[in-house]
């Protein structure tokens, strides 16, 4: 195997070198606005109710934000870890398998805060 | 494979610590201690989906000193993490390169992560203090 077949930036984990650059700067930039409007928010919560809560979830608004709130966080996260697991674990079958759970798991993540958002937002028009 | 003797880093040991290269490695621990704290942030949403006794349980946690010591660290790892991430997205357009540039902003990040940091648990408090 030569050197370019051993470097995940080609193929595998990454897709691609460039395309991972751009998704972890692109989804910096949505993130900076997104953790400065739910900090706020949730500091505003602070030892609220579970009523209280589910209100603020539940308008169209806050719940269409955290949907991509949720979504390029655990992108960014993916591609973070992914970079830190690139850099330390060198052996390929481990590699691959770090990568692989990065992946599982921010996907798992995602799914269940939009089922989370999803289900708090029917019921609070229903 | 020919990946288990590649040559590794110059030992860091024997490098004094800048404010530079200290940031940098900063910005990667807090980077994974906030990947750690993410899904808990997933835990809250799901609780508050699944019911009041759910949620019930998520509050204790947070309220209690160990949630509260453990917010506050990931509090500062958030703003620190997203200041610096300010300063490298200005990196990646060309600017701030510069030695003394980067010693500056650098310090900027830590009092910006730092302030941010007391505001928000002052707001929280007094939050806290008004809901009944």
């Amino acid at each position: 195997m030569n050197d370019a077949g051993n470097n995940s930036a080609q193929g595998g984990a990454a897709e691609s070198g460039v395309s991972h650059w751009w998704g972890q700067r692109l989804t910096a930039i949505l993130l900076v606005l997104l953790v400065l409007w739910f900090t706020a928010s949730f500091v505003t919560l602070s030892g609220a109710g579970l009523t209280l809560v589910r209100q603020w979830i539940a308008s169209p608004m806050t719940s269409l934000f955290l949907a991509i709130f949720m979504a390029a966080l655990f992108r960014h996260i993916q591609l973070g870890l992914e970079v830190v697991v690139d850099d330390y674990v060198h052996t390929h079958t481990r590699n691959r398998a770090a990568m692989a759970s990065i992946r599982a798991s921010c996907i798992l993540c995602t799914v269940v805060a939009w089922l989370s958002i999803l289900v708090i937002y029917l019921e609070g028009r229903g | 494979m020919a990946t288990s003797n590649r040559p590794l880093s110059p030992h860091l040991q024997v490098y004094r610590p800048q404010i530079t290269s200290v940031l940098s490695i900063l910005h990667r621990i807090t980077g994974v201690a906030l990947a750690v704290g993410a899904p808990l942030l997933v835990w809250w949403l799901a609780a508050a989906a699944v019911g009041p006794e759910a949620f019930a349980t998520v509050r204790t946690f947070w309220g209690s000193w160990f949630g509260q010591l453990l917010l506050l660290g990931w509090t500062f790892a958030l703003f620190y993490h997203l200041c610096n991430g300010i300063r490298h997205l200005a990196w990646d357009l060309g600017y701030g390169f510069n030695l003394g540039t980067a010693t500056i902003t650098g310090w900027l990040v830590v009092a910006g992560a730092g302030s941010l940091t007391l505001v928000t648990w002052f707001f929280a408090y007094s939050v806290t203090g008004a809901i009944p």
